[in-house]
């Protein structure tokens, strides 16, 4: 008897989940394909933007946690020392350390800071200073969340720099926070030019974390160490700001292009401070000579194209697609 | 009695359980990652959650816990919230707690379904935002994401199937439950 309403219930409990299951399961593919939608994405934008502003002491919190273990190594290696001749020794070697870390740590910061100055000034920027909170918490994107948003004049699609070069674009704004997509995303694309040659290209992102200069014709003079250069064209980057310098270039046979890997120059750091380019003056843009040099690279690699048998056409569609991505 | 007893502390497990994996997943998630991938917390809390078994409640778990992720990341609402679903709903088919019963199968069973999920959701990302080389996405996202997730998986599964069942629900008694026989008691 006991055993037979045991299994009724069970029977029950199997329905009720059963039951459960397809209602969220509907429930999941509505919300998915409402918010994969351009009409109705801003909504769940707007939800993204309550729950990062809501979540963002916690992701500070984990950032100030987490710091300490960068220096995990030295903490465990003056645990092995002998602990009766150094106890008092170490209590004040702690104190000085900690104030030594912090010292530094506030002199690097005045470094940054002042680079960061420098960039502004060299490049006249106009720009808001932020500071990055932590990086991607999904495996599908590599970006960055940064504590200034909305409230601070921050829009989606504005460039990101520090002071090495650029960082990334602001791809989601909320109020207090923004997240920013690097360059070395997969789906990032800026237009950029081979400081000393001048060959045009675009700077794209990789998975292992490196940036390739795509469309860059083979007959362009490339070299190993070269600085690779926000080239303006497209007009949301500005011009002349470093993005990688290359490590590596391919040029096989008949090829259109030659592939070129570069490593950036940029680095992203929790609490570290960036830039966030707010506007771009009329010297950031790219000069006419720029555009033209770039259009007569096109066209030359169209004509290697028609005397190469075989190859198609080599215009490329997406060549100035600075800031699309 | 015993029944409801029983579901509330189940209850109390599964909340802890989601805040501490909702603050990891925010504190420290951005922080573990191996090449393109990162640990997700939310996928283990609802792994966890399904094979402490038990009706609707894992299933819960694993819906609100899949909408938190898509919540504080950048793709589309929805995705990972329906496949720990799917996951749940397949890794949830006894109705009691298997972290207990067989640890070690859990974490077979985990391994399988954190490749699952991981390879579905890079893939679906990659439909709905196209962009990155395939081969790059399998070998610098899915791979190592899914190795960490698993990793992580791995002390959660042990701590739980070595505690008491009451030892996470801030007291109550210390009597452990026996599969099968909770009904009757």
């Amino acid at each position: 008897m006991v055993a037979n309403s045991s299994l009724n219930g069970l029977g029950r409990n199997d329905d009720g989940r059963l039951r459960t299951f397809i209602i969220l399961v509907v429930v999941s593919l509505v919300l998915f394909t409402l918010s994969a939608r351009p009409e109705t994405a801003g909504a769940f934008g707007f939800a993204k933007g309550i729950t990062q502003t809501v979540t963002a002491p916690v992701r500070y919190l984990g950032t100030l946690v987490t710091m300490p273990f960068q220096g995990l190594g030295n903490v465990v290696s003056n645990l092995t020392a002998p602990e009766a001749t150094l106890s008092e020794l170490q209590a004040q070697n702690e104190q000085l350390i900690a104030e030594n870390a912090l010292l530094r740590e506030q002199a690097l910061a005045a470094e940054r800071l002042e680079a960061l100055l420098e960039l502004k000034n060299t490049n006249q920027l106009t720009s808001v200073g932020a500071r990055v909170i932590s990086s991607a918490v999904d495996s599908a994107t590599s970006s960055i969340t940064i504590d200034k948003g909305s409230m601070d004049g921050i829009e989606v699609g504005m460039p990101v720099t520090d002071s090495l070069g650029l960082v990334g674009q602001v791809s989601e704004v909320t109020p207090t926070t923004s997240i920013v997509r690097l360059i070395t995303d997969e789906r990032s694309g800026v237009s950029a030019m081979v400081q000393e040659s001048r060959a045009q290209g675009q700077a794209e992102g990789a998975a292992d974390g490196s940036l390739r200069l795509a469309l860059v014709s083979a007959d362009q003079k490339v070299e190993v160490g070269d600085l690779v250069v926000t080239s303006g064209l497209g007009g949301v980057f500005p011009k002349g700001l470093p993005l990688g310098i290359v490590t590596s270039v391919n040029r096989g046979d008949g090829d259109l292009y030659q592939t070129i890997i570069m490593r950036p120059v940029a680095l992203t750091a929790p609490f570290e401070e960036v830039l966030v380019v707010t506007e771009l003056s009329d010297g950031q843009h790219a000069s006419a000579e720029d555009a033209e040099a770039a259009e007569r690279q096109d066209i030359d690699a169209s004509q290697n194209a028609e005397d190469i048998p075989g190859t198609s056409d080599g215009d490329p569609s997406n060549d100035e697609s600075d800031g699309e991505s | 009695m015993m029944i409801v007893n029983d579901q509330n502390q189940r209850t109390r497990r599964l909340v802890i359980l989601c805040i501490v994996c909702f603050v990891l997943q925010l504190a420290l998630a951005p922080f573990l990652a191996l090449g393109g991938g990162h640990v997700n917390f939310c996928l283990i809390c609802a792994f966890v959650a399904a094979f402490m078994g038990g009706g609707s409640d894992p299933l819960w778990v694993a819906f609100i816990s899949g909408i938190f992720y898509d919540l504080t990341s950048t793709t589309p609402v929805g995705l990972m919230a329906l496949l720990l679903l799917l996951a749940a709903f397949v890794m949830n088919t006894a109705d009691r707690d298997r972290l207990v019963d067989e640890p070690v199968r859990c974490l077979r069973d985990g391994a399988v379904m954190v490749l699952a999920v991981e390879l579905v959701y890079q893939l679906a990302v990659l439909v709905v935002s196209p962009g990155a080389p395939l081969l790059d996405v399998l070998f610098l996202r899915w791979l190592p994401a899914s190795l960490l997730d698993w990793i992580c998986l791995v002390p959660f599964v042990l701590v739980l199937s070595r505690t008491k069942s009451d030892a996470l629900t801030l007291g109550g008694s210390a009597k452990k439950s026996f599969p099968g026989k909770r009904y009757k008691l």
